[in-house]
Parts: structure tokens; sequence; C-alpha cells
């Protein structure tokens, strides 16, 4: 029986209300456990209900090699592709942030994007400039946020 | 009377209105971009209201709101992609009409008819407040409890795909609610020792993650330019026709903009049915239906007066009792719980000139909106041709700074990421993310409404008229789907012959 990732994302979905009716158990007031323990198990047997539907439900017919079948699966993995790549960025720019500080990496981040794809090295260092002086001019001198430093510079 | 006298009295302050016209030009410009949105726009800006004054704050996202619809038709009209969901319907005859060379005819009628609808609704809206307001103030916190379910659970059925699906979203937005600080018990719930959640999960991570991250990773993976638009010339001479033209069809116009402002009260059905609604009885009671699809003006008048006509209706329900009826109404109604003013009855009976300012202010935007496309449509729409390799990251630097800036906590960009990877599984896996959000904000007040009631009256404190009728409304919501598929395989099976 093939598992479609549907199935995996319920079966997560009942672990996560399971540690909500878990902990809610070990709560030591009414007031407190109440409304985590209803909503859990609410959320936990929808969840193994609407498993048990997918589990169920007929495998999609098997590839017959036709063009129109293998074009499609090209095209959802190139789709999952392109969000795992962004994904990827984005990670990338929060682990900067973190290690370099709100200061560094989002112009490095915003000049290294767009020069991976394809944007000339004046228009790609103008839109990086603009972004350091938002963060200064908006961040630190506007609205008087300190910027955070970064691990690296603490 | 003297409410809605101090409500008018805010526009002669003019950080008021300047902060408005702000939104009306950010609502425009994101409301522009396909696959942005006025509700990616709110997210982004929603940090901005720890630090703005509500004065500023408030009026900003009411016409951000209020405007984004208007920009998402003018690349419906011009390029033939709707910049935001709810200007589908007006790409079908609005871009036939572009390619007709009566584009200006096309827009003239589209300012028109949402600027019309948008003003009317809220003059709707604000002659319903009197009406509305002795029943708000009839309703107890133990009416709320039985109000928030029902509402979540309208929400959950009537929204698009799995209503099992819509339910588990609304069930875990609740949960994710849970995490924190409890005022009742003075408990730390699920917080694991982690001083982060002493206050619960927060809000902007969460609306921003959950929002603005599938859409804009969606735009980077699509990569390109949204939209290619070449010279469209519009003249105003023809803008003026198509405003004549609402004139002319002004029964429809109307019709439709009282269809919109009811669909937007009830919470849960959602823009994009109000339109299509609408467009479906434009066409059937025209005398040329087939030529609908080719390029008629009344394919735009109809969606358009509708997509702004619910604008009225949907506020008055969020403000008056509390309850979102979409994403975009969740985002207005975290804005003004983040500016200290609880939503529902309260905010009617403690905030009444607020409650119509704010009205007014969709109002005024829409016209605000109306005059700056008029002159600036065909220029402004080019914003759709921006490649997604220079929208792409600077629009993720502004979610990361919006995040920081809401509470300093560089550990909310951390959040951001999370939900923003959860938003993005649960959207592709058919899971209502606007019903996970709806249910993440009304928790806390669900909760504190329930052991308020459960304090003053008991165990039985749903016994009580209004109480007792929501009781049985939640119940048929939910019942209504297996019944009516239990009721189908019934009939298909027919009576057995004796």
């Amino acid at each position: 029986m093939k598992i479609s990732p549907g199935s995996y994302v319920l079966m997560v979905i009942m672990a996560v209300a399971l540690v909500f009716v878990g902990f809610s158990l070990r709560m030591e007031y009414f007031s407190s456990k109440m409304l985590p323990l209803v909503f859990g198990s609410v959320v936990f047997l929808l969840a193994a209900f609407e498993l048990s539907v997918e589990l169920r439900r007929p495998a999609r017919t098997a590839n017959n090699g036709t063009e129109d079948d293998t074009s499609t699966a090209v095209q959802a993995e190139v789709g999952v592709r392109s969000y795992l790549i962004f994904g990827a960025w984005a990670l990338g720019l929060v682990l900067g942030i973190l290690l370099f500080g709100l200061a560094i990496a989002p112009p490095v981040f915003v000049l290294t994007y767009m020069k991976t794809h394809g944007v000339r090295w004046l228009a790609a260092i103008i839109f990086a400039a603009i972004t350091a002086g938002l963060i200064y001019g908006v961040m630190d001198m506007l609205l008087g946020i300190e910027l955070y430093r970064g691990l690296l510079f603490q | 009377m003297e409410s809605l006298i101090a409500g008018l009295a805010s526009f002669a302050h003019l950080d008021f209105v300047v902060w408005m016209v702000a939104g009306v030009i950010v609502g425009l410009i994101f409301g522009i971009i396909p696959g942005i949105g006025g509700m990616t726009a709110l997210a982004l800006f929603l940090p901005f209201t720890f630090v703005l004054p509500p004065e500023q704050s408030l009026p900003f996202m009411m016409a951000v709101m209020s405007c984004s619809n208007n920009g998402g038709s003018v690349t419906a009209i011009l390029v033939g992609t709707p910049g935001v969901p709810t200007s589908a319907a007006t790409v079908l005859d609005g871009f036939e009409m572009t390619k007709k060379g009566q584009g200006g005819r096309a827009l003239g009628a589209m300012l028109t008819a949402s600027a019309a609808g948008g003003v009317a609704s809220v003059v709707l809206a604000l002659g319903m407040v009197f009406l509305v307001l002795p029943m708000v103030m009839a309703i107890t916190s133990a009416d709320m409890v039985f109000i928030v379910l029902v509402g979540l659970a309208f929400i959950a059925t009537l929204a698009r795909g799995s209503m099992r699906k819509s339910l588990i979203s609304a069930g875990l937005g609740l949960l994710i609610s849970f995490i924190g600080y409890q005022p009742v018990s003075g408990v730390y719930r699920l917080v694991f020792n982690f001083s982060y959640l002493i206050d619960g999960v927060p809000m902007i991570p969460v609306a921003l993650g959950v929002f603005a991250m599938p859409g804009l990773i969606a735009l980077a993976a699509r990569g390109g330019s949204i939209a290619t638009m070449g010279n469209v010339v519009t003249r105003m001479s023809d803008v003026w026709q198509g405003a004549k033209d609402v004139l002319r069809h002004w029964w429809l116009w109307l019709r439709s903009m009282v269809i919109g402002y009811i669909i937007g009260v009830i919470p849960g059905i959602g823009a994009e049915v109000a339109i299509w609604v609408c467009y479906g009885q434009a066409k059937q009671s025209s005398k040329y239906p087939e030529k609908f699809g080719t390029g008629v003006v009344e394919g735009v008048i109809a969606p358009e007066s509708a997509g702004n006509g619910k604008e009225g209706g949907a506020t008055l329900t969020t403000f008056a009792l509390g309850l979102p009826g979409s994403a975009v109404m969740a985002l207005i109604l975290g804005g003004l719980m983040m500016a200290g003013i609880q939503p529902g009855p309260a905010m009617i009976n403690e905030h009444m000139p607020l409650t119509f300012s704010l009205l007014l202010v969709v109002a005024a935007a829409n016209l605000v909106a109306t005059g700056l496309l008029l002159v600036a449509a065909p220029h402004v729409a080019r914003i759709a041709n921006i490649p997604s390799r220079f929208l792409a990251p600077l629009l993720l630097t502004t979610m990361v700074f919006g995040t920081y800036v809401s509470r300093g906590e560089i550990l909310d960009i951390v959040t951001l990421l999370v939900f923003g990877a959860l938003g993005i599984v649960m959207s592709k896996m058919g899971y209502n993310l606007p019903v996970m959000f709806i249910g993440y904000v009304l928790g806390p007040m669900f909760e504190h409404y329930l052991f308020m009631s459960l304090r003053m009256a008991g165990p039985l404190f749903f016994l009580r008229p209004i109480s007792l009728v929501l009781i049985f409304l939640f119940i048929a919501i939910l019942s209504y789907g297996p019944a009516s598929k239990v009721a189908k395989h019934w009939f298909k099976r027919g009576v057995k012959p004796a």
C-alpha cells in the first residue's frame, strides 16, 4: 500500500494532537487542561478518520509511460525543486542574520540572489545599497530599533 | 449620531488622512502584482501596528484592505491577469474589451462600479450599525462562546476543499493559540521551559509565514515576469463612457452590490463567491447572455460592484461580532487587537466613533483610489511587469524586517520560517490556512468568554435562548454535509419493492 504525502502530513498532525492531549492530561488545573484536551482529541479523531479515508483511496492508475504523464511528473518535480531552492535561500538569509546580524546579512542576500538570477552587477549593488539604507534609515533612525548584531559580532 | 460625527471628525486630522492615503497607494501597488495582493500587504505591514499609534495604523490597514481589489482589477483589465483572486471574473470581459480597444471604457466602468459599490456598502453598514446595536447589547459572554464556534464552523464548512481538512485546520489554529500563559489558571501551557513561548506563539511571524510566505515562494519559483503588458492607450473620453455605462446599468450595479454586501456579512463565504454569483446573475438576466465573455461592460460592472460591495458587510461582522469572515479580515482583527481594541460587542459599545471612522475609511479610500487610478492606471499596471528576481528578495527581506520590528526578538525570524514551511505544506495538501489563522486569532477570545461564562453561571451557562439557537446552528452546520450525503445515497438506492 503506497502511502501518499498527504497521509504523512496527517500522521504528523495526529502526533501533534497527541502531544497536546498528553501534556494537557498532566496539567494540574481543570481550566488549563480542558480546551487543549478537547480540541486535541477532536483534531486527533478528525485526522485519524481522514487518514483512514486517504489510505483506502485507490492508488492512481499506473503510469502508462505516456508523454502527458511524464511531463506532468516532470513539472511537479520542477515545481518542488523550485520551492526547495527558494526555501534554501530563505534559510540562508535567516542563518546569515543569526550569524552576522541584521545590518550585514540582508544586503548581502539581496546582492547574491539577484546576481545568481541574472541581474547585472550595477543593479544588484544598487538594490543591496537601498536595502542597507532602508535598514539604517527606517529601522535604526526612524523607528529607533536596535539592530541585532549576530552571534559572531556580539 | 454623535458617534458618527465623532467618526467623521477623524478626517480632520492630517496624520489620519495621510496614513489612509499611504494605505491606498500600498494597497493599489500590492493589488496590481499578481500573486501578492492585499493579504500579503496587510501581513507585511501588520508589524508596524506595534510602533505606530492606532490613529495611524488602523486607517492605513483599512485602506490597504479596501483598495487592493481595485489594483488587482487594473491588471485584470489591461493585462489579462487578475492581481487578486477577486478580480478573476473581471478578466473574462475586461481584458476582451481591452483587446477590442475599449480598455479605457472597461477601466471607467470598473472604477465607477467599485467606488460606488464600496461607498454604498459602507452607507448600508452605517445604517445597519443602529439596527445591530440592540442585538449586540443583548449578547452576553455565554453567547459569544457559541458565536465563535458557529463562526468557525461556518468558515470551515463553506471554505473551498475538504470540510474535514478545514475543521482540522481550525482545530490546529486553536491548539496553537493555547500555547503560553493562560490568565485563568496562571499556568504556562506547553512552553517546554522555553522562555520564548511564555507569551504564546507570536502573531506576526504566524501571519507572515502563513499568508505571505507561500505566495512569495510561488512567485520566486515561477520565475520570470508575472505579466507582460504592451502599450495600452486609454483616453479620458473612453473612461467617462465606462462611468456612464454604470449609470445606464444602475439596477445591475445595485443588485450586485447588495448581493456582495449580504455575502460579505456571512462569515466564511468569501469574496470569490460574491463575484462569481454576481457575474452569473448578470449573464442570466442579460438580453444577450451569449455575449458575456466576449467583452461586454456588464461583465465588468457586476463583479466589481460585488467585490467592493462585500467590504462594508464583512467589516461590520468583524467589528460587531469579532468574527473575521476571511483571512484579510482576520489580519484586520489582529491589527485591532494589537492596537488594544477588542473587536466584538465591546468595540461597538465602547469604541463606536472608531467603528464609524474605520467604516468611513473604506468609503473614502475607494474614492481616493478611483481618483488615483483615473489618472495613472495604465502606468501603474506596469508594476506587474517587474521580474520576480527583483521582487522576491526584496519582499523576503521586508518580511524579515517586519517580523523583527514587531518585538525586537530575533527568534521570531525562525518562527517565520517554520510557519512559512508549514503554510506551504498545508496549502499544497489542501488544508485551509485562513481558517487555521482565524482559529489561532479567536482561540484566546473563545477561552476567555468560556471561562467567564462558567464562572458567572456555572456549567449550565448555555441555557439561554440565544445560546441554544447558536448551539442548534452549530450542530446543523456541521451535520449538513454528512446528512446530505447520506440522503443522496438513500435517494439513489430508491424504495425497495414490497
